[in-house]
């Protein structure tokens, strides 16, 4: 369909060709991480062992333990699964909200349409890390609360742009003939649109797994996801903040993991709207 | 244009009661008691009630919000449990390290994007061109935290720089407040080495918030300018024969002015969420971190007033933006009237 059309958005920075595939492998590693962890990581997350408290990366420890001798490696393998867990609920959540919502303000169009997105507007002006203070005091501290917190907050920008693609696609020829021919509203938006609007939320979902890590390891970091002994890679680094100035393993691992995790998503987003749009 | 900022800013008013309603429920609606947090551990029940009475804390909710509201109305925030001062006194006390660490980094960071962005669209697929791929990669992903932490562990445990957090250097005496920013008021004083330990335990916090808001931001605005650059006027005025420096300074600098100022509003906006993270790392003692510290022992009245007093601060910028953009770009002003 681009083809037809003359695009004017900017062009995107295309990753380079060897770039894309090694995200692709970083983002198997992690979900077999999630999926498996028991079967990769070589020690228990939990169990304590004071003998090795603090050593360095060795052949035995490869990132090193903490301060309670536990294998930062494996507290990091079975972190996966709430980190990313957690980050690819709160997308996924937010996106089926967001195109719904967005997919009625879209058709519906008038007075209800732009009363929906004033309330879309609201959410925009809430500043995201006080909303969540606020919604983990009122439900108690926990990965729950902060999946919650995250989603009010992050769907918004899927209704926005669902919206947005709606009200453009539905000025179509495809969709004016299907309307002429008397088909229901609803099979036009399920059948002539949808599947259109899905291309794009489908980069966006890619791209905002990794944002949406970075903001739930923020606010474990500040206390108001998992509780300890949950290996929570933002929690790791919670726990290394009395220890990093002698254990730099102990701050460096976590943080890389989320750092390389979210990196992989945005440059799978990257090729994906590259493959879409170039 | 006075009746489009009239409608923006009733608009703006709506929203911070919006926040207001929603964050007094939600922090009411709390298990924790804090009246016997207060009392301690050994309290008596008759003293827990007396706290609780003392804050207005056993009555209906309903009433509870009704006479909150009102206290707002006339700038009341309400009490601080933890701190036994009213909200008003303490933001009073902490906004200005907020403020001017936020604009510090701020003027830091709008300077090295333009300049970054600049240099970017001037060679594209040049070496600074390239830098700033990178940084925007790796940059985004970094959690600002972990970054903070990094630097710490960097510039104080390794190299013994700078200082590890706080706003003034313990041993020496502070210059008298008379802004509450301490640049400003060593500066009044006269005190180079006060200015120096000010600026010194500026850097660290205030790199950390440069470098997360330079991964997202130069590439915002490199896209636009190289989006203009494509434009037909563009050609025409290399056809024209004017040389690419007057190009693209007078007139694609001109017109990626309104996308770049739309991406920097976004920004502020982050970036006052960000500060509470900066402000725990570094024991910065700002509105950030009086609102956490608040939070950790169930307080809720600061961490209410920081939501009010951020959502503030940010429909104002985006006030003040809705009267730069026609003056900026004069396009803009057949959207507003």
């Amino acid at each position: 369909m681009s083809a037809v059309l003359p695009t004017a958005r900017p062009r995107r920075s295309r990753p380079r060709g060897v770039l894309a595939p090694v995200a692709l492998l970083v983002i198997v590693i992690l979900i077999a991480f999630a999926l498996v962890p028991g079967l990769i990581a070589p020690d228990s997350p939990v169990a304590l062992n004071m003998a090795d408290r603090l050593k360095p990366p060795s052949f035995a420890h490869l990132f090193g333990t903490d301060e309670g001798g536990r294998d930062i490696f494996s507290r990091v393998v079975f972190g996966t699964r709430y980190s990313l867990g957690v980050a690819i609920a709160i997308v996924f959540a937010s996106a089926l909200f967001g195109v719904v919502y967005g997919a009625v303000s879209g058709m519906a169009r008038g007075s209800a349409d732009n009363v929906m997105m004033r309330i879309v507007d609201l959410f925009f002006g809430f500043p995201a890390l006080v909303l969540a203070l606020a919604v983990a005091a009122s439900i108690g501290r926990g990965l729950g609360s902060v999946a919650l917190s995250l989603t009010i907050i992050w769907w918004p920008g899927y209704a926005r742009l669902v919206r947005g693609e709606v009200l453009r696609l539905r000025e179509r020829p495809h969709v004016e003939a299907a309307r002429a021919l008397g088909v229901s509203n609803l099979t036009i938006l399920r059948r002539h649109i949808l599947p259109f609007v899905a291309q794009e939320v489908n980069v966006r979902v890619t791209t905002d797994i990794g944002y949406a890590l970075v903001a739930v390891t923020a606010l474990s970091f500040l206390g108001l996801g998992a509780n300890s002994p949950t290996p929570e890679w933002g929690l790791l680094i919670r726990d290394s903040r009395p220890y990093f100035g002698s254990a730099w393993w102990y701050l460096v691992f976590p943080g890389t993991m989320i750092m390389l995790t979210a990196t992989a998503f945005s440059l799978i987003g990257d090729s994906l709207a590259a493959r879409r749009g170039g | 244009m006075v009746n489009f900022l009239l409608k923006r800013f009733a608009w703006g008013i709506l929203v911070l009661l919006l926040v207001a309603v929603i964050t007094f429920f939600l922090s009411r609606v709390v298990p924790a008691d804090p009246a016997a947090f207060l009392a301690g551990q050994n309290a008596s029940e008759a003293t827990v009630q007396k706290i609780r009475a003392e804050y207005g804390l056993d009555r209906p909710l309903t009433e509870q919000f009704v006479s909150y509201m009102v206290g707002l109305s006339k700038g009341d925030l309400g009490q601080s449990i933890r701190t036994r001062r009213s909200v008003s006194t303490d933001l009073a006390q902490y906004l200005p390290a907020t403020l001017e660490l936020l604009l510090v980094s701020f003027t830091i960071y709008l300077i090295a994007s333009f300049s970054l962005a600049v240099t970017a669209a001037r060679h594209p697929g040049g070496f600074v061109d390239g830098a700033i791929r990178l940084l925007t990669m790796v940059g985004t992903g970094i959690p600002v935290f972990w970054l903070g932490m990094a630097l710490q562990f960097m510039f104080f445990y390794k190299l013994h720089w700078l200082p590890i957090g706080a706003r003034f250097p313990i041993r020496e005496t502070a210059p008298p407040v008379v802004t509450g920013f301490l640049i400003i008021d060593s500066m009044l004083a006269g005190s180079p080495s006060a200015l120096l330990g000010t600026l010194k335990h500026l850097a660290l916090p205030a790199l950390t918030i440069v470098i997360n808001l330079l991964a997202v931001g130069t590439r915002l605005s490199r896209a636009a300018l190289i989006q203009e650059q494509s434009r037909l006027y563009v050609r025409t005025a290399r056809g024209k024969g004017l040389g690419p420096r007057v190009i693209l300074y007078k007139h694609v600098l001109r017109n990626a002015l309104s996308p770049i100022l739309t991406a920097t509003t976004m920004q502020f906006g982050y970036m006052i969420s960000w500060v509470i993270l900066v402000e725990v790392i570094f024991d910065w003692p700002g509105i950030g971190l009086y609102a956490y510290q608040s939070f950790q022992v169930f307080d809720y009245s600061p961490v209410i007033a920081l939501a009010i007093v951020s959502t503030a601060g940010f429909v104002l910028i985006n006030l003040l933006m809705d009267i730069l953009y026609p003056i900026i770009d004069p396009r803009v002003q057949s959207v507003g009237s």
